[in-house]
């Protein structure tokens, strides 16, 4: 791995974004209004045909002076040029704007100058309409653009991406947890593993630990991280025979892992509004088994939470504050809204029946993570599997069906070292190694975090996990949807506010999903 | 940034002798040309002393005429090896300013500007080279029968001296009985705004 590698984003304040675009819109400035010149000679018989628009006809007269129209026109049948310019004398000392005319004959040669826009320009002005766009759209929906929860990345397939947010669902002191990634596109070389922690919202992070588990992988083995964090071996991945949504076939988007997704839009009338995903196995391997999702959430779910910050408004803080004292009744009625949006659930065919046997559950719209759901049954054969989920809520990149194996144990590796724009931060990597003191970091804040592995790392599945919580910052225009009647309902009816919600997260659904898969890197 | 535009072809005019598309549009002078005598000079590199610079005024069957200050003069064209006219400033300077602008306003595009940055260095780069040879075009004496032999006009780049002549003071020629004392050379653009006049609206100089 490569030290102080990929642009740390810098921190993004409005008051910076502001200034660097008023600059940029300064140095843009100064490329319009750039034509092209074309020159050419017109023939006195193809006057007629020489172009009028952005367009200006120079007649050189013999004396060395020159009439140029800005507006001309044939007369006298074809033997006068009339119209509306200035002369220029052999010296090149304009006369005034005015009538002007000039006979044929009196003319040694006519020229056409026309401007154009140079072709050189046509990705200038393209970009520019793009960027114009995408700036448009990240002043207005940042967290579409800028991220949310810590991210970690990391070098993969020699480029920089995105590879895991941590507690994503993690938005108060009391919701503090562990969250476990998988951080199975990354490989590790020369027994050390570098990731980028980065904070890229208006977001104070509090982490108490970011460990990795690697464990060794065997031949044909793959680690996959099933629920309440135990890591499973399987083997015989299998992609479904057949995959049928809404959409009809989505069997090529879900069969590898290859960052082409399966996603659908929400519902006009019902946010928590359920799709199905029907998946054939032709062969499911003996034994015990399981099905390997791997997604992410959309925008939707940040959207909901966003509407529910503004609803909080000035209270917010109170709020927030106020869930420490909840009960477990109190506790399931704010995470009710996250409920009613679900996860995705994973059904089997029984006696007709569809059975519901687990679910797969990750917060975040950024980095998609892999999940193992177990299922029922050990004969082989065909197996009929179905995925239920909120439309336009997921994400999917992948489905597979894998023989289990045994648990397995993980080696956990606390960071070795930490870097602030490559210099050691003892005080950070004292934070994440002893927990006597969280690590808080700020939004535009960059730290590398070293891993020393056990072996070069090339056999090593790597997995990472992270607790703690984060806490959003209130946004000026939040503050004016203050609403605790909605705010109520939300936590009281989440299924009737999904719906109130559905017409207004419609409108704005086309341009998110766009900016942000415009805005994508991750790979 | 820099390194990439090295692709850019280097200019000859002086700073703010080359009228903009839409000035030469509306004016009548020549471009500027080079005559080059000597080998074709290396970036930095001292000219020629036989290399004649200038605004381009008229180019005879036999002659091209080109004044330097308020000298005319004259070259017969069978020996000058190669020159290079500048007919116009394409302003390949201002957009190579609007990629460096377009750049940083990548910085509002969030993660977008892991793409939009490099496709603005990328793409503003290639634009600004481009640019800088329009309204260039170069006269090579080994080139310059086979240009002919192609007929019709060229696009920028290699050209014969009948191309060349369009962009001369006088396309038509020396006008008979001129006081070639009496010419004076093509003044400074000045500049305080960016010239925007349409053709249809020609306004005083």
């Amino acid at each position: 791995m490569t030290d102080g590698i990929w642009p740390p984003p810098g921190r993004i304040t409005r008051q910076l974004v502001v200034s660097v675009t008023l600059l940029a819109f300064v140095l843009a400035g100064n490329g319009c209004g750039v034509r092209a010149l074309h020159r050419t000679e017109v023939a006195p018989g193809s006057l007629a045909t020489a172009p009028h628009r952005n367009a200006t006809l120079k007649a050189h007269l013999r004396d060395g002076s020159v009439l140029v129209f800005g507006s001309w026109a044939l007369e006298e049948q074809g033997r006068v040029v009339r119209g509306r310019g200035h002369r220029l004398d052999v010296h090149r000392q304009p006369g005034p704007i005015g009538p002007q005319s000039v006979a044929l004959d009196s003319v040694a040669l006519f020229e056409s100058d026309q401007l154009k826009v140079p072709g050189a320009m046509t990705p200038i002005v393209l970009m520019t309409g793009v960027s114009v766009l995408l700036t448009a759209f990240c002043v207005t929906n940042p967290k579409a653009c800028f991220g949310s929860c810590p991210t970690f990345h990391a070098w993969v397939e020699g480029r920089p991406a995105l590879v895991a947010e941590g507690f994503s669902a993690s938005v108060a002191p009391a919701l503090e947890a562990t969250d476990l990634d998988a951080l199975d596109r990354v490989r590790a070389s020369d027994g050390q593993l570098t990731l980028m922690l980065t904070n890229e919202a208006l977001e104070t992070h509090v982490l108490r630990s970011a460990d990795l588990l690697v464990v060794p992988q065997a031949k044909g083995s793959r680690a996959v991280a099933a629920p309440g964090g135990v890591l499973w071996s399987t083997r015989e991945w299998r992609a479904p025979d057949s995959a049928t949504g809404g959409e009809g076939d989505c069997r090529n988007l879900l069969a590898t892992r290859d960052a082409l997704e399966r996603m659908s839009l929400a519902d006009s009338s019902d946010l928590a509004a359920r799709e199905t995903v029907e998946l054939v196995f032709d062969r499911a391997p003996a034994g015990r088994r399981g099905l390997v999702i791997t997604a992410r959430q959309s925008l939707l779910s940040t959207y909901v939470f966003y509407q529910t910050l503004a609803w909080m408004g000035r209270s917010t803080g109170s709020w927030l504050a106020s869930l420490e004292g909840l009960d477990a009744g109190g506790r399931a009625r704010v995470v009710g809204p996250a409920r009613a949006l679900g996860g995705i659930e994973v059904q089997i065919r029984e006696s007709g029946e569809w059975l519901t046997v687990g679910e797969f559950h990750e917060t975040g719209p950024l980095a998609s993570d892999t999940r193992l759901v177990a299922l029922p049954g050990v004969d082989p054969g065909p197996l009929d599997v179905r995925l239920r989920l909120t439309r336009g809520m997921w994400r999917v990149d992948q489905v597979a069906l894998v023989a289990m194996r045994s648990p397995v144990q993980a080696q956990r590796l606390a960071p070795a070292r930490v870097l602030n724009h490559g210099r050691e931060d003892l005080a950070a990597l004292a934070s994440l190694v002893t927990r006597a003191r969280p690590l808080v970091t700020m939004p535009g804040d960059t730290l590398e975090l070293v891993y020393e592995l056990p072996s070069d790392g090339k056999d090593l599945e790597l997995f990472l996990e992270s607790r703690g919580y984060y806490l959003e910052w209130m946004r000026d225009e939040w503050v004016a949807e203050e609403d605790p009647a909605r705010l109520a309902r939300l936590f009281l009816d989440p299924q009737g506010a999904l719906r109130d919600l559905a017409p207004a997260f419609k409108r704005e659904e086309a341009g998110m999903e766009a900016a942000f898969w415009g805005s994508r890197y991750a790979r | 940034m820099g390194a990439l535009l090295v692709g850019c072809a280097a200019r000859h005019s002086p700073r703010g002798w080359l009228p903009y598309a839409q000035e030469a549009q509306r004016e009548a002078y020549g471009g500027w040309i080079h005559l080059e005598f000597g080998a074709p000079p290396e970036f930095g590199a001292a000219r020629d002393p036989r290399d004649v610079v200038g605004e381009l005024i008229a180019i005879s069957d036999d002659s091209v005429f080109v004044l330097s200050g308020r000298t005319l003069t004259a070259r017969a064209l069978d020996s000058v090896p190669r020159a290079t006219l500048e007919a116009y400033d394409s302003r390949s300077g201002d957009v190579a300013q609007m990629t460096l602008g377009g750049t940083l306003a990548t910085f509002t595009h969030g993660f977008g500007l892991v793409l939009t940055a490099p496709l603005w260095i990328i793409m503003g780069t290639a634009s600004s080279a481009s640019l800088s040879r329009q309204g260039r075009l170069t006269v090579d004496g080994t080139a310059d029968s086979a240009s002919k032999r192609r007929g019709g006009r060229p696009g920028w780049g290699r050209a014969s001296w009948k191309d060349l002549r369009l962009y001369a003071r006088f396309p038509q020629g020396l006008p008979p009985g001129l006081d070639r004392a009496q010419l004076h050379e093509r003044p400074t653009t000045k500049r305080d705004h960016r010239t925007r006049a349409r053709p249809g609206s020609i306004t005083a100089h």
